[in-house]
């Protein structure tokens, strides 16, 4: 002490006075970083950094730092050769819950795993009650991915876990090997296959739990071992349960706990979504083999988890694919609500990855804020096409912008890697647009959005979206051009092509309903293309080949709609094929069955039409009846078999009504319809379909085009039979047809848009016509005919080219015509014929070739004779009478099958008579 | 050895205390540096009877021997309060390893003769065991065990005062001027050997990936 101070501070390393500094600060609980006192000094910035990591390893391994450092010592080896039951085989690790040993059960022979834990536990009695809590809740799991808890053990007073042995290693070893080996692999390989198939497995086990009530609290590499077959075991399931709060102070094995920790977990609160969370880290770290979160402490680390989201992985690793980037990223939102909502969306999306599906989960955008803020506002229609026209004007500038940028930019490597981003950027945008389009759609057509293929329904008259303009129809067409664009530019893109084609599928259904069947056509058309080349690349893809023959159903049905039979033949047969159809074996997919059993529908009304329809070939025998009588009933087979299958799936029960309206159609052609026995099958049919459909409407009630079936059905099956009923018969049908009057004017004044609506009012109130003229209310008839026609004019004005709109207007005016002849109304007669000649004048049926001149229209020159007669005016009425001499002399229309009654009969038959 | 004891200052408030009111002074003081005191006893206590051993065993006797000998501390002085604790806790250390280690544990390499005291030498093990513990899990067991004899034998490798200078600094938490008078050397030099222990530390660390923080 007498000694001079010669060795001052001065004389001291100036490093180690800035560590002496820093240690300090670290053991009041400061959490200094390294990087601080690397620019604070940047002098000895270097040596900092290279020295002060290993001060604080030193600082976080330091024994006791809790106070008793007894865990982290190993017992001594000889006490722990036997346990109980157990001969100890060897220790095979140990962490902050203890130390685990390979052990013999030697009453049983079998081999398991020991957890035993640290002597702490032995001495509190509530921990030790929490522990059995918690063993018991991990015994209940039996899942081929959880490692089985077979029970918990005492002995001299040391308690144990006992379970299941998996030989293998945890991620965290697995990590560290290949972290290791890195550049030895072998590129090519895929591993990011491998890491979506252990976090599909990983994330269908903590599913399994969770539904059991069981969450895992502390899901990190270190629990999840790799067995040999690759599969995936979940180990310690709620052991972090029995961890204190003050535990999390130890360092260590404590630690690695922290960092796989979710932000609300850090607060206390955990559920499902925290698992998710954990889970989400250690995928991110299998994909970049790097920490999400590093941090020297735990200060600090509890920090970064709270604050930071780590960097997106393919900014470490650019080759990680774009969807399995997206889908971690979802897992580890920072927010719960943000992230997969179970861990079984988590291992579906993954799955959907691993079979080249359209994943979920979306990547955020600053266009996405937009969106949603968008379907925030009520007013739902406007605001919806604001959106849209938003994004269509954002997403394809960026489009145009990421080609023309490519290609200038492509020598320059850095400016190239910008151009990746633009287009990584412009397919964001394209995924935000496609999930506009859905929500659009889902919306208009009532349905829930579902994106698998072929589960989108058709009708028989027109496809099912209810409510939709054509301001609707014309963003959704610029929005198509934007995804047809896109997906030219990426062919190699397979999930493009099949949201393009999927986009373009549904285009045509929305023009469909609007009654523009051409721009219908189109979109089908392009559909087909695109389902094409994806069916012909893979032709083993069950549902490229079920998207094909539904759009090809489809194109066929616009056939049928506009009369030509052939082509639409060519297009039911195609589908038959793709779906691979003998007739006796069923395909795997309900889609496929689905999709089937509407070919069969389809391929039942064809033949149906061709026997019954307006536009009947004159040579048919009753065969294709007796065809489509056996197309309705496969179609049924396979319906009620789906439905047995999904009873909540009312698109099932709808089709097996039209089949049964099918069946009862047929029955109207049957040889003896006054046959008691075929009346009650048909009474049967028409009944299971009315049934069918008052349930459906009664368990959809907001769905308007089940009740448009319904007003349908009703309609069309209150056709009275040929033979006598009684009155109260009579009355029934007539109040049957009165209230499908009244559904389908309710319809119609809810959905103007919709002509489909306005088509089944036309006939409802044409069926209405009949029955009151039947009742004697003749004079209420004649008015209905008034309106019938008038409807049925607009429904031609909305789809010129739709046979059946021309049919019913046809029949409307013929009705009316009849009226008016029957009660001797002349002038009343005279412009609907001339409106009925100018109808019938242009051939139908979309090939003019084949177009057959309407034999009804001698019959009406013949009666536009007589009443010009009648009105005086020779010189017109002869004209007319020759005319009609010339289309047919003398021949008879060929009788219909569905006779009405008087008002159905032939143009001028009165007179005839 | 007191003039290389580069801080003691006789009107040192504690010495004044403890000169005045004897075992009172005496276990007050105990007590504010117990934390420090029993993680010396940790660090020490050799691991394979660490088990059986409670380091508040130890304490306490320590604590009796500094009671009954503190007038003849007082009178001397020979260094300062805290580190003549630790004297007699190492003197403690001792003849608990004798006790249940026997003289098996001699080995004249890692036996390090230190000012007052001759500590017996755990860093080596209980830096090895902590560092490979934190790299373990559960069924990572061949991979762990190699580590730790690997990281042992590294650890074994460095001069023992290297090891010492670190387990004074960090596990022990004693200042530079505190190892320095342990250790009975002046604060520039203890400060430069603790550097340069931290540097051959780090290059030892080094060589097995993973086991420092990344910064």
């Amino acid at each position: 002490m007498e000694e001079p101070m010669r060795e001052t501070d001065d004389t001291r390393d100036h490093i180690e006075i800035l560590a002496e500094e820093f240690v300090e600060r670290y053991r009041r609980g400061e959490r200094p970083s390294v990087a601080e006192y690397a620019s604070a000094y940047p002098a000895w910035a270097d040596r900092i950094r290279e020295l002060f990591p290993t001060i604080l390893a030193l600082e976080n391994v330091k024994p006791g730092a809790s106070g008793s450092g007894g865990e982290f010592h190993a017992p001594a080896e000889e006490t722990m050769r036997q346990l109980g039951d157990f001969r100890i085989v060897r220790e095979v690790g140990r962490g902050g819950m203890g130390v685990v040993y390979e052990a013999v059960q030697e009453s049983l022979g079998r081999r398991v795993a020991l957890k035993v834990l640290p002597e702490s536990y032995s001495s509190s009695s509530s921990a030790l009650r929490r522990f059995r809590r918690e063993a018991q809740a991990a015994a209940r799991l039996h899942h081929p991915n959880i490692v089985s808890v077979f029970g918990v053990g005492e002995h001299e007073g040391r308690h144990f876990y006992v379970m299941e042995y998996i030989e293998g290693r945890d991620l965290d070893a697995v990590f560290n090997e290949i972290r290791r080996f890195r550049e030895a692999e072998t590129p090519g390989a895929a591993p990011w296959r491998d890491a979506a198939a252990i976090g599909v497995q990983a994330a269908a086990a903590l599913h399994y739990a969770h539904q059991q009530g069981t969450l895992h609290r502390d899901v990190k590499p270190g629990n999840l071992i790799l067995d040999r077959n690759r599969n995936v075991w979940i180990t310690d399931f709620g052991l972090a349960k029995l961890t204190d709060q003050d535990d999390l102070t130890q360092p260590g094995d404590v630690v690695g706990t922290l960092r796989y920790m979710a932000p609300e977990q850090l607060e206390g609160r955990t559920d499902v979504r925290s698992d998710v969370y954990s889970l989400g880290l250690t995928l991110y770290e299998l994909l970049t083999l790097r920490r999400a979160f590093e941090a020297p402490s735990r200060h600090e680390l509890i920090h970064q988890v709270s604050f930071h989201d780590p960097p997106h992985p393919r900014t470490v690793v650019p080759d990680i694919p774009r969807d399995l980037e997206t889908i971690v990223l979802k897992a580890i939102a920072r927010e719960p609500g943000h992230r997969y909502q179970t861990a079984g969306e988590l291992a579906d999306d993954l799955q959907r990855f691993l079979d080249d599906r359209p994943i979920r989960a979306r990547r955020i955008s600053s266009l996405e804020h937009a969106w949603r803020w968008c379907r925030r506002n009520p007013a739902l229609a406007t605001s919806s096409t604001v959106a849209l026209l938003l994004l269509i004007a954002l997403a394809a500038g960026m489009a145009t912008g990421y080609v023309r940028r490519t290609q200038a930019l492509a020598r320059e490597s850095q400016l190239r890697a910008e151009a990746q981003e633009e287009g990584r950027r412009a397919e964001a945008n394209l995924q935000l647009a496609a999930e506009a389009f859905d929500d659009v759609f889902a919306k208009l057509s009532g349905a829930p959005t579902s994106r698998v293929l072929a589960e989108t329904s058709d009708g028989l008259w027109y496809v099912n979206p209810p409510t939709v303009s054509r301001k609707d129809a014309a963003v959704l067409s610029s929005l198509l051009e934007f995804y047809d664009r896109f997906a030219k530019q990426n062919r190699d893109s397979r999930r493009w092509q099949v949201e393009t084609a999927l986009a373009f599928r549904r285009m045509g259904d929305i023009h469909q309903l609007l009654g523009r069947l051409d721009n219908s056509e189109t979109a089908y058309r392009r559909a087909a293309e695109f389902f094409e080349r994806l069916h012909n690349a893979d032709p083993d893809r069950g549902e490229y080949r079920v998207g094909l023959a539904g759009v090809q159903n489809e194109l066929g049905r616009l056939s049928l709609d506009r009369g030509d039979f052939e082509q639409a033949s060519r297009s039911i047969h195609h589908s038959l094929e793709l779906l691979a159809d003998d007739g006796k074996t069923t395909p795997a997919t309900a889609g496929a069955r689905f999709e089937l059993a509407r070919t069969y529908h389809q391929l039942s009304f064809l033949d149906l039409m061709r026997q019954l329809g307006p536009e009947r070939t004159p040579e048919v025998d009753g065969a294709p009846a007796a065809r489509g009588v056996a197309s309705a009933e496969r179609a049924l087979a396979l319906l009620e078999q789906l439905s047995a299958e999904d009873p909540g799936n009312g698109e099932y029960r709808l089709f097996m009504a039209r089949c049964y309206g099918h069946l009862w159609g047929a029955g109207r052609f049957a040889q003896k319809p006054a046959d008691p026995e075929q009346r009650s099958r048909q009474d049967t049919y028409a009944e299971a379909a009315v049934g069918l459909l008052e349930q459906l409407v009664s368990d959809f009630p907001e769905n308007p085009h089940y009740q448009a079936e319904l007003a349908l059905t009703y309609a069309i099956t209150s056709h009275a039979p040929a033979a006598p009923e009684t009155a109260r018969q009579a009355e029934r049908r007539l109040r049957r047809v009165e209230q499908a009057v009244g559904i389908a004017a309710g319809l119609s004044e809810a959905f103007p848009e919709v002509p489909h609506y306005r088509a089944v009012l036309a006939l409802c109130s044409l069926h209405l016509t009949h029955h009151l003229w039947a009742a004697g209310r003749q004079e209420e008839a004649t008015d209905r005919a008034g309106q019938a026609v008038a409807l049925g004019r607009a429904a031609q004005a909305d789809s010129p080219t739709d046979s059946r709109s021309r049919y019913l207007f046809a029949r409307a005016l013929h009705t009316a015509i009849r009226a008016h002849e029957l009660r001797s109304e002349w002038p009343a007669v005279r412009p609907l014929l001339e409106e009925l000649i100018e109808l019938e004048s242009v051939p139908a049926g979309a090939d003019a070739d084949t177009a057959r001149v309407s034999p009804a229209l001698a019959d009406a020159y013949a009666l536009l004779a007589e009443v010009l007669e009648e009105l005086g005016e020779p010189a017109p009425a002869a004209e007319a009478a020759r005319k009609a001499a010339e289309l047919k002399p003398g021949e008879p229309a060929p009788p219909r099958p569905m006779r009405f009654g008087p008002l159905d009969g032939r143009l001028g038959e009165r007179s005839r008579r | 050895m007191a003039d290389t004891s580069p801080s003691l200052q006789p009107n040192d408030p504690a010495i004044a205390r403890l000169r005045s009111e004897k075992d009172v002074a005496l276990a007050d003081f105990f007590a504010q540096n117990r934390g420090r005191l029993r993680r010396m006893v940790e660090v020490r206590l050799d691991q394979r009877i660490a088990g059986r051993i409670d380091p508040s065993d130890v304490l306490q006797e320590a604590f009796l021997d500094a009671s009954k000998q503190l007038d003849d501390y007082l009178a001397g002085l020979p260094m300062q309060p805290f580190l003549w604790l630790r004297f007699l806790i190492g003197q403690r250390l001792m003849a608990t390893h004798r006790r249940h280690l026997g003289a098996q544990k001699r080995d004249a390499k890692r036996d390090v003769p230190l000012q007052g005291a001759n500590h017996p030498q755990a860093f080596s093990e209980s830096l090895s065991c902590q560092l490979a513990g934190r790299l373990s899990t559960p069924s990572f067991a061949a991979a762990r065990a190699e580590l730790q004899v690997r990281l042992r034998e590294l650890l074994d490798s460095m001069d023992p005062l290297d090891c010492e200078i670190l387990a004074l600094r960090h596990f022990e938490e004693l200042t530079n001027h505190e190892a320095a008078e342990e250790l009975g050397i002046s604060t520039a030099a203890a400060s430069k050997r603790y550097i340069r222990a931290l540097e051959r530390l780090r290059k030892t660390l080094a060589e097995i990936p993973g086991l420092l923080p990344e910064v």
